[in-house]
């Protein structure tokens, strides 16, 4: 008998629990979406990853203040579900579905495929259909100028990469990054690192942290991280060891204020924001959209968080050599076109 | 002078790196031994991680939020006993969809509290412990060495695990005892969280406990369901780790993926020299 109660009582659980899962974000769809409806679906990092994705959801959120869309976002938490979320947004007739990540990829080259008539915007991946915009930034620019800035600020001649996932994106990182250190100063050593090779690698701060403590020991004075949800590791052993590190995608300085030099910053809140208003202006086009230091869409950090850092002389020398990329000057190395060769 | 500090530097990143595995692996034990096989671990470590940041962040300070955890670990540990033990489902199914179900309960905790899907907000750097976490450690192993070898405790739960009828007939009841260990169980792994959270992290963010808990599984089998041994084994998982980490910092012309599957190809390797029956129920 008692056997049977226990059921009872497991069973009312679980549907007490559904219930208030389901009721709670219920309040949040408004009554009357309005004409242009946009779908936003996030990485696994969430919206709330202080790093690509919060930017990701930032430009979404002022593009529906500002030209009054209808944004719906869902976090992904799993990668093979992507490609069901888009396709169920695709039903649902949104007019426009923005993915965020490389890994909606596959996806979304099939999805597209389906509704060739919804328009599709993926950030950090190619898709060559007509109806998609493939958004991409030029990392390797941003990466050069904090190398540049790593070996200025450091005084053992010694600094530390760190990147996520082994995937090409971070080589371009990596790349730059280590350009950018030789163009300071040619004896400055780089030490790189790789948290893993599997998603896990994005959301394993631990090791990170581990990993950055390790190259401290090895003498590196600036670590630049390249690893989404796991940089915060890094920050920590900066602070618990008295170093310094570079932060990635949004201006994480206020994170640690004092240990953190700059931020790479890649303005997906930019590139996001601006797909949505050419679909609102009927603009929207398909195609390649390439962000880069020449129209802001990668920049470094200055706040006043790491005002300490940035002194004028250090200032100019950035800009000089923010100018030289842009003119042509100087060519930074990009990973993409090295495997080409 | 520097090779001193190198050494001291690695066995100090072997210890942080084995915390979470062992003590994962010692909380599965007390679950495995008395005859419920745990693949839950994962959660635990998960939940425990939770918790250690939650409570810290909510009670600023440590030694409350320890204790917190701890009773929410057991109280985990019963939970999962209520599904594997009471209503006699496979604890195997149970395991995966307790880590399926920790892994979707964070999210939503972690927004009604601080309204972040993500993580939770960072503990200031007066919130860490850097030597309570060793002794914790050494608590829970040497206590483990004298409850499994002195006490009539450690007989019974050999017992469940291994005969249970033998116990039923000297009028103790398994049930008892098997949820006793899964409390054990989900209180010892809950700690590994915590520490994962507090002390080698200073805030929790999502499936932060990146397979561990199945490392520490794996350490428990390898070392065949024996205190000790497990203890060492998850130890050394932790050193090649550690190891990975300072040889790919050499910059050496090896991809970098020769080095993260080190740990993995010593772990098969020491498994093909160690190659005899498993511990059979």
């Amino acid at each position: 008998m008692w056997r049977v109660g226990l059921w009872v009582c497991s069973f009312t659980t679980v549907v007490l629990f559904a219930v208030v899962l389901v009721a709670v974000p219920a309040n949040v769809v408004p009554a009357q979406p309005p004409i242009v409806r946009v779908g936003l679906i996030l990485d696994r990092g969430g919206k709330n990853d202080n790093s690509f994705n919060s930017a990701a959801y930032k430009g979404a959120m002022k593009a529906k203040r500002e030209l009054g869309v209808y944004v719906k976002y869902i976090e992904a938490t799993d990668i093979m579900s992507f490609e069901s979320m888009q396709r169920a947004l695709a039903k649902k007739h949104f007019d426009l579905i923005i993915g965020i990540g490389f890994s909606q990829v596959d996806g979304m080259t099939r999805v597209a495929k389906e509704f060739p008539h919804t328009h599709f915007a993926i950030v950090d991946g190619k898709v060559d259909l007509p109806n998609v915009k493939s958004i991409m930034f030029e990392e390797q620019e941003g990466s050069y100028l904090v190398g540049a800035l790593a070996a200025r600020s450091s005084k053992t001649h010694v600094v530390g990469f760190i990147g996520g996932m082994d995937i090409p994106l971070i080589r371009r990182f990596e790349k730059g990054y280590i350009a950018g250190v030789h163009k300071y100063s040619k004896n400055t050593r780089v030490l790189t690192e790789y948290i893993g090779i599997t998603g896990e690698a994005w959301n394993n701060p631990s090791k990170a942290k581990e990993i950055a403590l390790t190259l401290y020991n090895e003498g590196a004075d600036v670590i630049f991280v390249a690893a989404g949800a796991s940089g915060t590791g890094v920050f920590d052993a900066a602070e618990e060891s008295d170093h310094y590190a570079i932060g990635v995608d949004s201006d994480q300085d206020w994170m640690k204020p004092g240990y953190i030099i700059t931020s790479l910053v890649k303005r997906v809140d930019t590139a996001v924001y601006s797909a949505i208003r050419e679909q609102k202006e009927g603009k929207f086009r398909g195609g390649e959209e390439w962000w880069g230091l020449k129209n802001g869409g990668i920049d470094y950090a200055r706040d006043q968080y790491n005002k300490k850092f940035l002194d004028t002389p250090t200032v100019d020398y950035l800009e000089q050599l923010k100018r030289d990329i842009i003119s042509g000057k100087i060519i930074v190395p990009d990973y993409y076109k090295m495997k080409a060769k | 002078m520097s090779e001193t500090r190198l050494l001291i530097d690695f066995v100090m990143s072997v210890a942080r790196i084995s915390l979470p595995l062992t003590l994962a692996a010692l909380a599965g034990f007390w679950s495995e031994k008395s005859g419920t096989f745990q693949v839950g671990l994962e959660g635990f470590l998960l939940l425990g991680a939770l918790c250690g940041a939650t409570f810290a962040n909510l009670f600023h300070s440590l030694a409350p939020a320890f204790a917190a955890t701890i009773i929410v670990g057991a109280i985990a540990g019963l939970l999962f006993f209520v599904f594997s033990g009471l209503l006699e489902l496979d604890a195997i199914l149970v395991g995966l969809v307790f880590n399926l179900l920790i892994a979707g309960v964070a999210p939503y905790v972690t927004k009604l509290l601080f309204g972040s899907t993500a993580s939770t907000p960072f503990l200031p750097p007066q919130l860490h412990w850097t030597v309570f976490p060793y002794i914790w450690l050494a608590f829970i192993f040497f206590g483990g060495v004298f409850v499994f070898n002195k006490t009539g405790f450690g007989v019974l739960v050999r017992f469940a695990g291994e005969k249970p009828a033998a116990i039923e007939s000297a009028g103790y009841s398994v049930t008892h005892v098997r949820l006793a260990c899964l409390a054990l169980c989900g209180a010892i792994a809950g700690t590994g969280g915590f520490f994962l959270s507090t002390y080698l992290a200073s805030s929790y963010s999502p499936m932060m406990s990146a397979g561990r808990g199945f490392i520490a599984l794996a350490a428990l089998i390898f070392a065949r369901w024996r205190w000790t041994q497990t203890f060492f084994v998850a130890v050394l998982f932790g050193f090649f780790e550690a190891l990975e980490i300072y040889l790919q910092g050499l910059s050496s012309p090896l991809p970098v993926q020769f080095f993260q599957a080190l740990p993995y190809v010593a772990t098969l390797v020491i498994l093909l020299l160690n190659r005899k029956p498993a511990f059979k129920w």
